[in-house]
């Protein structure tokens, strides 16, 4: 089962270095956990449902006001919002560590279902 | 989701949203007037209505001796009933009738359709002319009431017979561009509710506008269909063009229901109060594939207008896809 | 492997019995009962409960004549191998004495041939009190029962938990009369204890503040948990009633298969569960993720799955 909490502070980890939100949706667009600013989990499942391709594993959007880093986990996504003061680098290195932490358990909960 | 933004678009400052401008004085507020032979069910379809009684409970009802007012306000809705007992004339000297009906926005007469109505239509006749010299523009509204113990043709025969009546009976009074609108009603079902919402819709001077928005909102979210209801009274203030299904408004109602009620058992914190700007809920129906929604944000107070919508298609979130827009839409509204 | 419950429905005429079994397992609503017409004799009805408990319920009319051949002539029949008697009361009954009298004989009957039958005085049509007077008549009906009950138990000698019956107030119109049938129902089901067990486990890994478990086609409550106590200890009836007048309102057109209420200071989640279930989860958290609770309630299912 999923402890919401205790995906809640996996994701708080992501927060520092001008990365301010961390979250985990369902290829719906449904919420999971989330940490940091508010972001809405429908508008980023959208983005990623318009490029999805069965190889893409990652996509990094730099926008004006910031970045919005997007990779899978298991049949999930994960998504980091960073500031755009953010080093690409640095967002991308964070999507990777996270996505790769949370594969192992989010791929046997979904196992389960 | 792009398309939602025409909803913002529109100019906010022409319209001006509720009734409740400081510019207006109190004393404009529309009054629905109800009207009704003795025992012919006036109080408890106002209990029902505006106080939530469980309609078995109305059997305890007193009937009423003197003339009740009462206020019904939330953003959209903002009207005063009043109740003339049955055995008192609306149009007595020392009540002011020209007062009360130059304010008067509907005038609804309830006729008991399981008793003898003869009485009481030629009584109605003469109101409905008395009121009319008085303001030709009221609305009149006559409720067959008590329908539930009539079978299914029995009831449009009564409606029919109660038509035909009420014509012959305004004919000999020398009225003849007396607009009158029917409807069927009980308590024990939904038909109290919609009845009232279209008296109440005639009230509301902002409906073509909210109808636009509504139809606006469904286009930009693929939404079937959506109201806008008063919760406390699950009239619906407005709702977008299409014909409205009765299976679906009773839906609506039911959902508001057991929103309310759900949340009056887990959700009432300090003050008591269920509903508070977060409130919300999804029922999610099988069989038809559909989907339900139903979105709660508050618009006002806790008691105001909400957005509810169905939709029939299998979306992606649909939660998250409508309650920005309608959070939007409702700051919008309470502006 | 199934198991059967006989369970005897007795009372005075007209004093409700088959409007309340209709609209428990029958999905009546309150209004329509006005059309069932009066039992003659003993009408059975069996109904699948949680799927493999099979309830057999006797519905025996009250009429005098039909009472007095259950006392005498049928009184082994009817009597042998009961596991729960449930006697209606009508609150407004004229001759309240004489029902008492016909409720210690029907008592006196069960004793001799079922000593270990439990016995459920519902004390019915409520609702034709007035409010303020409803508890106050309650109390007075309760205790003249429990009188004659008393009454009944004493020349058997046995022992008598079941004699001193357990009273309920009930109306066909609110929440009280799936008070009283989920009190009855929550003693014929095997495993409560353990399904409450794991209940209160799954609680606890939601966080969440209770846990309730509904039957799925009568929507009474067979087992709960709470984790955090709860000021109305009348919520698991009144959630029943809401939740079966919803699915009754909606079910010429629409089935419910799941919903979720909330405001800022709850959530609260109801699903189908198990074929013969449905759950409800309340959370304290407004901004309880839907889809990470709804994929929990998912991955309890087989646990419970594996209890019935």
């Amino acid at each position: 089962m999923l402890k919401q909490k205790a995906l809640i502070q996996v994701l708080e980890q992501a927060n520092t270095n001008e990365v301010t939100s961390a979250i985990l949706f369902n290829k719906e667009g449904l919420l999971l956990g989330q940490s940091g600013e508010e972001v809405s989990p429908t508008w980023i499942s959208s983005i990623w449902a318009c490029f999805d391709r069965r190889d893409l594993n990652e996509s990094i959007i730099v926008m004006d006001e910031g970045i919005i880093g997007i990779a899978p986990v298991a049949n999930m996504l994960l998504a980091l919002k960073a500031s755009k003061k953010a080093e690409i680098g640095m967002v991308r290195a964070k999507l990777r560590a996270m996505a790769k932490y949370l594969e192992g358990p989010i791929s046997m909960i979904e196992r389960d279902v | 989701m792009s398309d939602n933004s025409d909803v913002e678009v529109e100019d906010e400052e022409e319209y001006k949203y509720g009734l409740q401008d400081d510019s207006e004085p109190q004393d404009t507020r529309p009054t629905v007037v109800l009207m009704g032979q003795k025992r012919s069910g006036k109080t408890s379809i106002r209990k029902v209505v505006f106080q939530k009684m469980s309609p078995n409970e109305t059997m305890f009802v007193e009937s009423t001796a003197r003339i009740t007012k009462d206020t019904v306000c939330s953003s959209f809705i903002n009207f005063e009933t009043i109740e003339f007992p049955g055995q008192m004339c609306p149009f007595d000297h020392t009540l002011d009738p020209v007062n009360t009906f130059k304010k008067c926005g509907a005038l609804l007469f309830i006729i008991d359709a399981q008793d003898d109505y003869t009485d009481a239509i030629r009584k109605m006749a003469d109101y409905f002319a008395k009121a009319y010299r008085i303001n030709s523009k009221i609305k009149f509204e006559v409720f067959v009431h008590k329908a539930d113990g009539l079978t299914e043709e029995n009831r449009v025969e009564t409606k029919f017979e109660v038509y035909h009546a009420v014509k012959e009976e305004l004919k000999e009074l020398g009225i003849k561009d007396l607009q009158v609108t029917y409807h069927l009603t009980s308590i024990y079902d939904h038909s109290i509710f919609e009845a009232f919402s279209k008296v109440v819709q005639n009230l509301v001077r902002q409906l073509p506008t909210l109808e636009r928005l509504l139809d606006i909102f469904n286009q930009g979210s693929n939404v079937t269909k959506s109201f806008l209801f008063d919760i406390s009274s699950k009239i619906y203030v407005a709702t977008d063009s299409l014909p409205v299904e009765m299976s679906i408004y009773e839906l609506c109602c039911d959902m508001i229901d057991v929103t309310l009620d759900i949340s009056s058992i887990y959700g009432s914190g300090e003050y008591g109060i269920p509903f508070d700007e977060h409130s919300a809920a999804v029922i999610k129906l099988k069989k038809t594939e559909s989907w339900s929604f139903y979105s709660a944000k508050s618009i006002d107070s806790w008691h105001s207008s909400r957005l509810c919508a169905v939709r029939t298609s299998k979306s992606r979130d649909i939660s998250n896809t409508t309650s920005p827009v309608s959070r939007r839409a409702s700051k919008k509204y309470s502006t | 492997m199934s198991s059967r419950r006989k369970v005897l429905l007795m009372g005075k005429s007209g004093s409700g019995k088959t409007s309340m079994r209709s609209i428990i397992f029958a999905n009546y609503i309150a209004r329509d009962c006005s059309r069932l017409g009066p039992t003659i004799e003993v009408e059975h009805a069996h109904v699948r409960f949680l799927g493999n408990l099979v309830l057999h319920l006797w519905d025996c009319g009250g009429q005098e004549s039909f009472m007095e051949n259950f006392l005498v002539s049928q009184k082994d029949q009817i009597f042998k191998n009961v596991q729960v008697l449930i006697y209606v009361f009508d609150v407004e009954s004229r001759e309240f004495e004489k029902d008492l009298r016909y409720y210690q004989s029907c008592l006196e009957a069960l004793l001799q041939n079922s000593p270990k039958a439990q016995v459920f005085c519902l004390i019915h049509k409520m609702d034709l009190i007035e409010e303020d007077h409803r508890e106050e008549t309650f109390k007075k009906r309760e205790a003249d029962v429990l009188r004659y009950s008393e009454l009944a138990a004493r020349p058997h000698q046995v022992e008598r938990e079941n004699a001193v019956c357990q009273c309920f107030k009930s109306s066909i119109w609110d929440e009280t009369l799936y008070k009283a049938w989920s009190t009855i129902v929550y003693k014929l089901v095997p495993n409560v204890g353990i399904m409450e067990e794991k209940l209160k486990k799954f609680a606890a890994i939601l966080d969440a503040d209770e846990i309730i478990l509904f039957e799925r086609a009568t929507f009474l409550v067979i087992a709960h948990a709470e984790t955090r106590e709860h000021k109305d200890s009348h919520r698991f009836e009144k959630v029943s009633n809401i939740i079966k007048q919803f699915k009754l309102s909606c079910r010429c057109h629409f089935e419910l298969e799941s919903m979720h209420v909330k405001n800022s200071s709850f959530s609260a989640f109801i699903d189908t569960f198990t074929a013969n279930t449905f759950i409800m989860v309340v959370l304290r958290d407004g901004n309880a993720s839907v889809a990470a609770t709804q994929l929990n309630i998912k991955l309890a299912r087989p646990h419970f799955e594996k209890l019935e």
